[in-house]
């Protein structure tokens, strides 16, 4: 980048060109207040706290680009009567009374207050009263307590590529609305949760973390989300001495820029599921406690003669620990080898041009893949063509809707195809045969499940084998029924489901941020877990577990 | 044989004071009386004098009837197309002499008036591109698209001195010139023709009454800058604009004037018109991009201007309607021509809608460097009723209130700016002693509080605020402290907010403080409207008492 030379508060300094006011006083060390201003989203200026002053007139620092011969003060005595009375203006528009908001402590307006010392309301308040909308199951709008920065929508349009927020009506009337002004609960909302995290003020808030801690009585954990193989950079805030997470943040310095999904941001706050609560084992009479002890014996005597089914929840570590116990009579319960193997990274994703989806929902899975599509969809910049048969929500923002069994007229159709990205995650042999003759696709394959890479990586590949007894150690036991009928099956899973009672043997395992381990990614990278939290249950450490069998075994 | 040319005004003004009825009466007679051959009936665009329509000139008498009827008509026909003698008592009287004028050229509101933009408005059928055409009509895109470079023709707008017409005042040449050099693969022009001032009506009579001049100016502009593509965003409240645009573009496009190779040259420049919702806001160049690119109208920060990245991130020019109009006759006419008329930094002609309280309301066309005296007691034929001048608002909910004693100040940008008022699009209202100066700046910033898009602070909260301070006032509850106040937040208003809209809706209050200021304090001290305009609430304050 070329530099050039500019003055801020009367002292030459060298800056790079195309980068704004703002951010060039931020490099320097030199504050300035700002509101609306939030860095991976667009400036749009609306504000108006970070004015200074350039030659004699007002300008907004964060929209504004540093030009050849400005001459830039920050602190001139109108602009801070300025900001003062502007932050005045905003304090006096709505209710911005602070000791009953929930975001009290962490807002970024409450903050403004305090830099400025603002101490007493200098004009008359005119209160409006909006109506909280709380039809969502995660999200609460409050526009009472809204400064109208739409950082929200913003987010909404220009990162997580929903459009689901917009405004509505004009002037001191103006709203933060959902699709055409329906409530949240009832809109086109993914619940993907960027709009709480950049919310500068309590306007927009979680239900769970609601009057839960503020930031200064959590700790920051900077983690991965393992709900499905794309792996987002998490910033996990856990209430400091307990053993509660408070709210999951996307990391914007991560891959996935700050975006979640729904399972990543909520998955762990309400947990749906009903938990395995403590390791039991059937006899006669029905299902009786067992201790670790029981279970290292019980697992011992029944291993000779066993086949082990794994699917794709297991980390990296658990998996080696695995292999070096049952050596190779380890199968993936699951169908886990690509039809076609990926060629392309996320990175690549973000930067294509054109996308054939074929039946894959990304709005329901692998959402933050759906989140870089149709971000570019919006702006016009890409577009997306989707073949599926199947109910699937991105019909309302392809710009071609074909049914699978077009895949072959359909991309005779598309001539003007720029090297297209396909995103598949099951194919057919014929589909797979189509496809793979076109020398100018890439391909993109979403894993079925979260480290499908990881089995492939230690050579554990799909295989149904009848034995004796059976080993499932996994989160997916749909595929496990009709192939235990007459096994002793032993199944380590964390959760309680209806056909759990069928098995002999069931082990609770830790799960979520109860456990730790890698796991490798879309990109086939190798990605991180931390613990976080305690179980609240008699579960099991699985590596705990192989790591005694291993010992036993030895002796 | 044609004996008479009848001209009828189907202006928006004369076509809702009953020209269709007019009009169809009129064809009636003329079939009745079996004058098809002797008499040619012209519908045409705006005439000017809204105020008496429905109008209609006959020529060759040059006579010029005002404030027809359908039993006029019929002693119009009677007695002027068959006996050949004017009905006298239904032509235009001057206010001063109350005497029936014969000959429409020497009626006084026309005098004063130079018609450049408004030249074919009221002269030729607007809905037939063949008048437009035999009155010199394209002759300026062709000698633009086969003797000059785009260059050239930036460099004759900036030596002819035109200036926006919308508000601003930016050098139009100087534009153009920016988005030639700006670099782009797509580029282009957009008529602006969202005219939302309460009381205006310029742009609206253009597209109307000549809606082929903007089409080519347009094209002149594609060209010079290397566009070819042009949207006319125009507001859904004007629909015989939206009407008689259509029919314009569907004309010349049949012609070959708009479209592919034009005029065989290897120019293309389509046009699109975009009808917008009724924002004031989009009037506002960022904001009329973001609507036509389909989203929520409201302002983006400049820079980067327009010129540089504009409608869908590439270079764009925006034109007002009257500016776009001017064209064609200053390639024709030449610059020294256009640069002539008017001042030394303002040049041209400018139009303005003249109406409130003077004796002829209408749509003129002045010289740039008339006074305010000229067009307001000459043109405008002084206060009506024999009541007391006080001050014209100039500029609407952006301009600000001229008192007495700077009439005589010529119209030009820079003086207007100077007093605190604006030229603005060219609403013109003219107030008497019945007003009261803070209702009327109340009136305007009811209007922009209610047109703040609401994205900026010190615009959506700071006009508000501002409002209140201003019904205390006019509701008798106001302080001393409140002037200053309303002092300090127009100021703030003023140099802070995002967009002009913001930047220029304190003038109202501004001005009258300037001008009108012992007006606020008779309201705050003495609890008195010298207007009596506000009714101050005693009742309510002898029972808290």
């Amino acid at each position: 980048m070329e530099k050039i030379k500019i003055k801020i508060n009367g002292q030459e300094v060298e800056v790079e060109q195309g980068k704004t006011i703002l951010q060039v006083a931020k490099e320097l060390n030199l504050h300035i207040p700002t509101l609306c201003n939030f860095e991976p989203l667009l400036p749009q200026g609306s504000c108006r706290i970070c004015l200074v002053e350039d030659r004699g007139k007002f300008v907004t620092s964060c929209t504004t680009q540093v030009a050849p011969n400005m001459d830039v003060k920050l602190d001139t005595p109108d602009v801070i009567a300025s900001r003062n009375l502007i932050l005045q203006l905003l304090f006096t528009e709505r209710n911005h009374y602070c000791m009953y908001c929930e975001a009290s402590g962490d807002c970024e307006l409450q903050k403004l207050g305090y830099e400025f010392g603002l101490d007493h309301f200098e004009f008359e308040t005119y209160e409006r009263k909006f109506t909280v909308d709380n039809s969502h199951n995660y999200i609460v709008i409050d526009p009472n307590r809204c400064v109208l920065c739409r950082r929200c929508v913003r987010a909404c349009s220009q990162l997580a590529g929903h459009n689901v927020l917009g405004e509505m009506n004009r002037g001191i009337d103006t709203t933060i609305i959902a699709d055409m002004n329906v409530p949240l609960g009832e809109s086109s909302c993914t619940s993907c949760g960027l709009c709480v995290q950049v919310c500068p003020t309590g306007a927009i808030t979680d239900k769970r973390s609601y009057y839960f801690g503020k930031d200064i009585q959590t700790e920051e954990i900077y983690s991965n989300c393992d709900q499905c193989p794309v792996g987002c950079g998490v910033k996990i805030y856990k209430k400091k001495g307990s053993n509660f997470i408070v709210k999951i943040y996307g990391d914007f310095d991560k891959e996935n820029e700050g975006i979640l999904c729904k399972l990543g941001r909520y998955a762990a706050l309400f947990e749906e599921k009903s938990r395995l609560t403590s390791a039991k084992i059937k006899d006669d009479f029905g299902f009786k406690k067992i201790d670790f002890d029981g279970i290292i014996k019980t697992i011992n005597e029944k291993m000779e003669d066993s086949v082990v089914y794994v699917d794709g929840s297991l980390f990296n570590e658990e998996l080696s620990l695995i292999k070096k116990v049952f050596k190779d009579r380890v199968f993936s319960l699951y169908e886990n080898e690509p039809p076609i193997e990926s060629n392309v990274s996320i990175d690549d994703i973000k930067s294509a041009k054109d996308y054939i989806v074929i039946g894959v929902d990304l709005n329901r899975e692998y959402g933050v893949i759906g989140s870089f599509i149709k971000r570019k969809i919006f702006s016009k910049n890409g577009r997306l063509i989707l073949f599926d048969s199947n109910y699937n929500s991105l019909k309302n923002v392809a710009n071609y809707v074909f049914g699978i069994d077009e895949l072959e007229s359909g991309l005779e159709k598309l001539k003007d195809l720029d090297s297209p990205i396909i995103i598949y995650k099951n194919l057919s042999e014929k589909e797979t045969e189509i496809l793979s003759k076109n020398k100018n696709f890439r391909f993109f394959y979403l894993p079925f499940e979260t480290n499908s890479i990881g089995l492939l990586k230690e050579n554990i590949k799909h295989k149904i084998e009848k034995s004796k007894n059976i080993i499932f150690i996994g989160k997916n036991l749909q595929g496990l029924k009709d192939i235990a009928k007459e096994s002793f099956t032993i199944v380590f899973t964390p959760y309680e489901t209806d056909e759990i009672n069928k098995f002999d043997l069931l082990i609770p395992i830790n799960d979520g941020f109860e456990r730790e381990g890698s796991f490798y990614n879309v990109d086939g990278k190798v990605i991180n877990k931390a613990k976080v939290l305690d179980s609240k249950f008699e579960t099991f450490d699985l590596k705990a577990i192989l790591e005694e069998l291993i010992k036993v075994k030895s002796l | 044989m044609t004996i008479l040319t009848v001209l009828i005004c189907s202006g928006a003004a004369c076509l809702s004071s009953g020209e269709e009825a007019v009009k169809n009466k009129l064809m009636t007679l003329i079939n009745e009386k079996n004058l098809q051959d002797e008499v040619k009936v012209i519908e045409t665009g705006c005439m000017g004098p809204c105020q008496y329509g429905p109008l209609m000139i006959v020529y060759p008498d040059n006579s010029f009837y005002i404030s027809l009827n359908e039993d006029k008509i019929e002693k119009i026909v009677d007695e002027h197309f068959i006996k050949g003698r004017p009905v006298k008592e239904y032509l235009w009287e001057t206010p001063e002499t109350r005497k029936k004028v014969e000959e429409k050229k020497i009626i006084p509101f026309f005098e004063k008036q130079l018609k450049i933009v408004l030249g074919n408005c009221g002269n030729i059928d607007p809905e037939n591109i063949d008048e437009y055409i035999g009155t010199g009509g394209y002759e300026a895109l062709a000698k633009v698209l086969t003797e000059m470079t785009p260059e050239e023709v930036i460099d004759v707008v900036t030596k002819s001195g035109l200036r926006g017409r919308g508000g601003a005042g930016f050098p139009t040449g100087l534009k153009w010139k920016f988005a030639r050099e700006a670099k782009g693969d797509q580029k282009f022009v957009i008529c602006n023709g969202d005219e939302g001032d309460p009381g205006a009506f310029m742009d609206r009579s253009v597209c109307e009454g000549d809606p082929h001049t903007v089409l080519e100016g347009m094209a002149i502009a594609g060209y010079a800058i290397g566009a070819n593509k042009g949207y006319i965003y125009i507001r859904a409240e004007y629909p015989l604009s939206v009407k008689r645009l259509q029919l314009a573009l569907k004309q010349a496009k049949k012609y070959g004037l708009i479209g592919k190779k034009i005029l065989e040259t290897d120019f293309n420049f389509d046009i699109d018109i975009r009808i917008g919702a009724g924002a004031f806001v989009c009037g506002e160049e960022t904001a009329l991009i973001a609507s036509i690119e389909g989203e929520r109208g409201q302002p983006r920060p400049r820079p980067p201007f327009p010129a540089q990245k504009g409608l869908w991130g590439k270079p764009t020019i925006i034109n007002n309607v009257e500016t776009l109009s001017n064209i064609r006759k200053i390639i024709l006419n030449g610059p020294e021509w256009f640069s002539s008329v008017g001042t030394e930094k303002s040049k041209g002609t400018k139009v303005f809608a003249l109406s409130g309280k003077v004796i002829n309301t209408g749509l003129v066309e002045v010289p740039i460097g008339i006074s305010l005296r000229e067009i307001i007691f000459d043109i405008g034929g002084g206060i009506a009723n024999g009541k007391k001048f006080k001050a014209v608002q100039i500029g609407g909910p952006s301009g600000g209130c001229v008192s007495e004693q700077n009439l005589d100040t010529p119209v030009d940008y820079e003086s207007l700016t100077s007093l605190g008022a604006i030229m603005g699009s060219g609403g013109l209202i003219v107030l008497d002693e019945d007003n009261c100066m803070v209702d009327i700046a109340k009136f305007f910033l009811e209007f922009t509080v209610d047109e703040s898009c609401g994205q900026c602070i010190p615009c959506r909260v700071g006009l508000k605020q501002m409002y209140n301070i201003l019904d205390k006032i006019t509701k008798g509850k106001g302080t001393m402290e409140d002037i200053t106040r309303l002092e300090e937040l127009a100021k703030v208003v003023k140099s802070t907010s995002l967009c002009a809209l913001g930047q220029t809706a304190p003038n109202p209050v501004l001005s009258t403080l300037k001008y009108f200021r012992d007006e606020y304090y008779e309201h705050i001290k003495e609890k008195k409207c010298r207007a009596n305009v506000c009714k101050f609430d005693e009742i309510e304050e002898k029972v808290i008492k």
